[in-house]
């Protein structure tokens, strides 16, 4: 039985808080053809973007255009459709790197995903000439691919891992990152956002302090590239990367930012195809950058509907994406602390997009069973990122993450269906 | 013969209600709370039965529905029942300025009594504003109470994203709907309402029978009676049962969820014929309220430029329909939901058309014939 | 919501509220360690078996609702059975929760509670993990993952 107000369709629009330019959340969701779809009987409420995004319909559409199109190999053929692909893809890393303002294109590498860019930097840039008793520094509140790379190869060489620690509410204690520091620090890797629980860090000023000792640093954007605008050369990293799919665009496709120079310097992390000038077999030499880092048949679509996805989010623009985004999150933890039981973990004053929380005797498991059946994505565990739930003495957590095509209603749907938890478990 | 399109005001009892109410008056008189003889039993088994009828209309169980004399006795009871209870954990109310009288003076009346109400606007539909509903909400705020439908411009509020506020912020919902029951879908559950005003009198049952939907469970509410004495009604509403009333209450519900599915886009498409009518021979017919799914189907309100209300009023004879408002009229003022949408200020007379189950094609356009020709020669007088 | 309260029964809500047989056996004669990596459920099994027969079981842990209850619950059906007993259980319980759910299932007592998980499948896991555990102390493995 749908009831009189199921006809309506409420919420047309949602002003931005700033500015005048609207910003029409329910024009946004008609982008996203998931959005549609109904789960248990109730309409999809997503909520796990920090997960994966959905993708808009312009973003399927390139893929289906690039195989329906133009597929075939790039940087290879003298035939009409190579050529078509080679520039689509490349055109598409013309695109990352102005998002990213990246001062060249050479700067951009495509990877599979964010993990490879760091596996990438851990492997090729610190470990050829990783010594035992080196350091790489890293913080507290890092997802397990920005800590697994570096033990990886710390472990290999006998240099040893050294953590930024945070504080309760979950916001990295960087007047001690400069006690940390040692003239044996190869690298600081640090997350530009923390997936967790959703603390936005000070890049620019971790670069600062890493810099005055002469240390290069990697930010990890998994998170922040899909919510805020992200400069690189503003920031001051000599490393940056981010992932396609958290950026409403496909998965296996990533990006990997590195200063010109430090690439020239890295010799190649994969061997094969389009990564090479000349083979022989006794010496091969390597093709110019970013091509040396990118062995193999590369992901085209992906990076063409990565390209894509760039569009559309440069078509709305940080400044409505950020207000927006605001509105919900300060909307959301105002509902979410209004349910009885309910702690949030992770209250940094600089936080985005995510709504970490736990419930008094309800394990989260059981509270995403619950309020999936109401049609209710939203993540339980620990996020990938174990140390921070022992950080906080705690299994697990509850996560609600938001995006741009997220609504309040959306958020009320969570605040009921949390309500519901409490009432089976209290 | 006068033409009935006031069905907003009242409808007439349905011959199939009647038949199934007359035998409570004589033989089958019982009292249901004569629980030691089968006079009490028959009355009793009525009384159940008419229950789960009316919880049927509104997908709720019979058990939550708490009978009443009607509509203002049952908002009066839900409000006041739920500050009442509740005035411990805050004493903040929200509804909105287009509520009717039995809603708004009740609160004035908790306002009075030292409870802080909030009245929403509504946009120029008659819709209030959902974030501004979010934004009022606080955590003194125990009360939502917001009509299903409203009496002059026939505006369907958005129930089920009001109930998802409330209920995210538990803070229990109330709905007057009187004039949307049996008309239009309403399920308590989908919308989580809490409390769900109803009366026999707008939908063919009979006048001085009414109800209100109390949710029992998930969570159960707690309210404050109104009315004490013997503990009728789960001691919710002292006072011996109307029995032939509840039953014709519940024959009236069931008809009406049963023939919605075919009535109400029978009377959607009679009031578009009549709209089409009036707008084909006259300049300037404003609509009050909004139009397609957000409106009830048998509601047409409309405002006739350079017409004088009271005058039309006079000059349309055996046409059975309200100007202004149907509880001003009589009065010069403008009803005060059309001060609330802004129409007020237009100049001109206003008409609400109430169409229902035995309103025919004929009907519609001899009125609308009426309307035309009345309209026009005011128009032309002034 | 009706599939809801049939896993979340008020027996499940109960038992997780307040498990049964809650502490460790020490020293005790049989013992492992269970994990599921998915919801990060733990928990560790101890048993004192006397002639192959289970004298005493307890659990401890951390875990959701399904699995703490399930672990309460399965101490309290094995404690007093034999090994060879305690085993068939394991098969029987194990067939209960893996039937699809438009199937019938065996009527397993208070087992039973938990066969509503067969329409959560990712919680089938959580409702095993106790069950897993057992059969690996019984096994004389130190560790089991429902991985």
């Amino acid at each position: 039985m749908t009831s009189v107000a199921g006809m309506r369709n409420a919420e047309r629009r949602t002003r931005t808080t700033e500015g005048t330019k609207p910003f029409d959340v329910q024009r946004v969701r008609a982008d996203f053809p998931i959005l549609r779809r109904q789960v248990h009987g109730h309409p999809l409420v997503y909520l796990d973007n920090a997960a994966t995004t959905q993708k808009p319909q312009v973003v399927l559409d390139a893929l289906t255009r690039y195989y329906t199109d133009i597929n075939s190999n790039v940087h290879r053929g003298v035939h009409n459709l190579s050529e078509l692909a080679t520039e689509a893809y490349d055109g598409a890393r013309t695109k990352v790197r102005r998002f990213f303002n990246a001062a060249s294109d050479r700067e951009i590498v495509f990877t599979r995903n964010a993990t490879e860019g760091i596996n990438l930097v851990a492997f090729a840039f610190i470990r050829p000439t990783l010594q035992p008793g080196d350091e790489v520094v890293i913080s507290a509140m890092e997802h397990h691919s920005n800590i697994v790379p570096w033990q990886l190869v710390c472990e290999e060489r006998g240099a040893r891992l050294r953590v930024l620690p945070m504080d309760d509410r979950g916001e990295l204690l960087i007047d001690q990152l400069d006690a940390l520091l040692t003239d044996r620090t190869r690298i600081v890797a640090m997350s530009h956002m923390s997936n967790a629980l959703g603390t936005v860090n000070p890049i620019d000023e971790i670069v600062r302090i890493a810099h005055a000792r002469g240390i290069p640093v990697l930010a990890d954007g998994s998170q922040a590239a899909y919510h805020m605008p992200v400069d690189v050369q503003a920031l001051g990293v000599d490393f940056y990367v981010a992932t396609g799919h958290k950026l409403y665009g496909p998965t296996g496709i990533g990006v990997l930012y590195g200063r010109e120079k430090l690439l020239e310097e890295m010799p190649p992390f994969l061997g094969g195809g389009d990564m090479i000038s000349s083979v022989t077999f006794e010496k091969s030499t390597w093709n110019a950058l970013p091509f040396k880092f990118e062995a193999g048949t590369p992901h085209i679509e992906g990076a063409i509907g990565l390209g894509t996805a760039i569009d559309y989010i440069t078509g709305i623009g940080f400044d409505a994406i950020g207000a927006h985004e605001r509105d919900l999150l300060e909307y959301g933890t105002t509902i979410l602390e209004s349910v009885p039981t309910v702690r949030l973990v992770g209250t940094a004053p600089r936080k985005a997009s995510i709504l970490s929380f736990v419930m008094e005797n309800v394990h989260p498991h059981d509270i995403g069973t619950i309020v999936d059946r109401e049609g209710i994505a939203i993540r339980t565990g620990h996020h990938c990122a174990q140390p921070v739930m022992d950080r906080f003495c705690i299994p697990a957590t509850a996560r609600a993450s938001l995006a741009i095509y997220n609504t309040r209603a959306e958020i009320d749907a969570l605040g009921a269906a949390l309500r519901k938890v409490h009432e089976v478990f209290g | 013969m006068p033409i009935y399109l006031d069905y907003h005001a009242t409808t007439p009892v349905d011959p199939r209600v009647l038949d199934a109410m007359l035998p409570y008056f004589t033989q089958r008189f019982g009292n249901p709370a004569s629980r030691q003889h089968s006079f009490g039993w028959d009355a009793q088994k009525a009384v159940d039965a008419a229950r789960e009828q009316v919880a049927g209309l509104i997908g709720a169980s019979a058990g939550e529905i708490v009978f009443t004399s009607g509509a203002s006795e049952s908002n009066n009871l839900a409000i006041k029942g739920t500050a009442c209870a509740l005035r411990e954990r805050g004493n903040h109310l929200i509804t909105a300025v287009t509520e009717h009288k039995s809603v708004l003076d009740t609160f004035k009346r908790l306002q009075g009594e030292g409870f802080d109400v909030t009245f929403l606007p509504v946009d120029s539909d008659g819709f209030i504003d959902l974030d501004q509903l979010r934004g009022s909400l606080s955590d003194k705020t125990i009360l939502v109470s917001v009509m299903a439908a409203n009496n002059e411009i026939g505006t369907v509020q958005r129930l089920n994203e009001i109930g998802a506020i409330t209920s995210a912020r538990g803070v229990i919902f109330h709905t007057d709907a009187a004039q949307a029951a049996g008309k239009v879908p309403l399920d308590v559950n989908a919308a989580n309402v809490d409390l769900m005003s109803l009366t026999g009198h707008k939908c063919y049952g009979p006048k001085g029978a009414g109800a209100l939907f109390v949710r029992r469970r998930k969570p159960k509410l707690q309210l404050a009676c109104q009315i004490d004495g013997g503990g009728h009604e789960g001691g919710l509403r002292s006072g011996t049962l109307n029995v032939p009333g509840i039953v014709g209450l519940g024959a009236a519900a069931d008809i009406c969820r049963s023939e919605m599915p075919s009535e109400s886009p029978r009377l959607r498409d009679l009031r578009d014929r009549l709209l089409a009518s009036l707008r084909a021979s006259l300049p300037h017919v404003r609509v009050n309220g909004a139009l397609g799914d957000g409106r009830l189907p048998h509601n047409l309100h409309v405002t006739f430029d350079g017409v004088e209300g009271e005058r039309l009023l006079m000059a349309i004879g055996d046409l059975a329909v309200s100007t202004g408002s149907a509880c001003s009229s009589g009065s010069q003022r403008a009803s005060h939901v059309l001060e609330a949408i802004g129409a007020a200020d237009r100049p001109g007379a206003s008409i609400r058309f109430g169409l229902g189950r035995w309103t025919t094609e004929a009907e519609i356009d001899a009125a609308a014939e009426r309307v035309v020709k009345v309209v026009r020669s005011l128009q032309v007088l002034t | 919501m009706s599939d809801l309260s049939d896993l979340y029964q008020e027996v499940i809500l109960d038992h997780n509220r307040r498990p049964r047989n809650f502490r460790r056996i020490d020293p005790a004669s049989h013992h492992a360690d269970g994990y599921n990596p998915l919801c990060g459920d733990k928990l560790s099994l101890t048993l004192q078996v006397d002639g192959g027969s289970i004298a005493d079981v307890a659990f401890e842990g951390s875990g959701c609702a399904i699995s703490k209850a399930s672990a309460s619950l399965m101490t309290d059906a094995v404690k007093g059975k034999s090994v060879d007993e305690a085993r068939s259980l394991f098969e029987r319980f194990h067939r209960m929760v893996t039937t699809p759910p438009d199937l019938p299932v065996e009527d397993m007592g208070k087992l039973s509670v938990l066969a509503g998980v067969r329409e959560f499948p990712v919680r089938v896991k959580c409702a095993s993990l106790a069950w897993h555990t057992l059969k690996a102390a019984l096994d004389r493995k130190a560790a089991v993952s429902t991985e």
